[in-house]
C-alpha cells in the first residue's frame, strides 16, 4: 500500500477552527496531547478507531463527516454544491 | 529560561536533530580515538585530558538534549502517554534494538576476521573499560536518541 493510500485525510483543523478551539482546548477534551492534534490534522498521524470514534463524538458528528480514506472535498462543496478552487 | 531551552529543543527541525543524535552517538567513540590517538605523541598529559573531558562534556550535553527531547516519554515517567507517544516509543525502542543488532554484529563481525587473519586478540582493562562505558553510557539513553531521530518536526503551535 502506498503512502498516499495508506494516508487517512481529516477536516479535523476546519472544524476546530470554525468552533474557535485551540489544539491544547481540543487535546484536553480528549485526554491526549496537543500536538497529537497537529500531527493527525497535518496528516503525520493516522488515529486509531477508538480516538477517531472520540474525535466525532466531541464534534457531535458522524466519523466519516471528518476522517476519510479519500481527500476530503470542501465543507462549502459537500454542503451547497459550489465548485472547490481545485474543481473537486 | 529553563522553559526556553526545553521548548527550544521541542521544536528543533528533525534534520538539525539528526544531527545531535549522530553527533552524540559517534561523541564517546571518538573521545576515547582521539585519547589513544594523543596517548603517544608528546602532548602534555593534563593537555589530553581537558581535549578528552571536553569531548565527553559535549557528547553529555547531546545525550542531555536527547533525554530532553524525550520529555519522558521512554520511561513514561511524569509524561501522559497518549497512543501516538505510546507508538512512538514503541518505534524508538525497534529501532535502538536494530541499531544495537548491527553493532553488536559488527563488532563480532570485526572480531573474527582479527582473530582468524593470525592475530591475538588481549582483553585487558584497557580495551574492556572503554566498550564497557560504551554500553553503560548509550543502551540506557538509545531510545530516547532514536525518539529524537524518528519523529516528524512538530507542528506550529497555533
Amino acid at each position: 500500500m502506498s503512502e498516499e493510500q495508506r494516508r487517512v485525510h481529516n477536516r479535523l483543523a476546519v472544524l476546530r477552527a470554525e468552533r474557535g478551539l485551540s489544539r491544547k482546548q481540543v487535546a484536553d477534551k480528549l485526554g491526549i496531547n496537543y500536538q497529537t492534534i497537529g500531527y493527525i490534522e497535518r496528516g503525520d498521524y493516522n488515529p486509531s478507531l477508538e480516538l477517531a470514534l472520540t474525535i466525532a463524538q466531541f464534534f457531535r458528528l458522524p466519523v466519516e463527516a471528518i476522517f476519510s480514506l479519500r481527500p476530503m472535498v470542501p465543507l462549502s462543496a459537500e454542503v451547497f454544491g459550489a465548485p472547490s478552487p481545485e474543481g473537486r | 529560561m529553563t522553559t526556553t531551552i526545553s521548548s527550544r529543543i521541542e521544536y528543533l527541525p528533525r534534520s538539525r536533530r539528526r544531527l545531535l543524535v549522530a553527533a552524540a552517538l559517534i561523541g564517546y567513540p571518538v573521545a576515547v580515538a582521539v585519547l589513544v590517538g594523543l596517548k603517544h605523541t608528546s602532548l602534555n598529559r593534563w593537555l589530553i585530558l581537558v581535549i578528552f573531558l571536553v569531548l565527553m562534556l559535549a557528547t553529555a550535553g547531546l545525550v542531555g538534549v536527547g533525554y530532553r527531547y524525550a520529555r519522558g516519554r521512554i520511561e513514561g515517567r511524569g509524561a501522559r502517554l497518549d497512543e501516538r507517544d505510546l507508538a512512538l516509543r514503541q518505534q524508538a525502542y525497534a529501532l535502538s534494538h536494530r541499531l544495537l543488532s548491527v553493532i553488536l554484529i559488527a563488532a563480532t563481525a570485526a572480531v573474527a576476521v582479527y582473530v582468524t587473519s593470525g592475530n591475538t586478540l588481549r582483553l585487558d582493562a584497557n580495551s574492556f573499560l572503554p566498550a564497557l562505558m560504551w554500553v553503560v553510557v548509550y543502551i540506557p539513553a538509545l531510545p530516547a536518541l532514536m525518539l529524537a531521530w524518528i519523529e516528524t518536526d512538530q507542528p506550529a503551535d497555533v
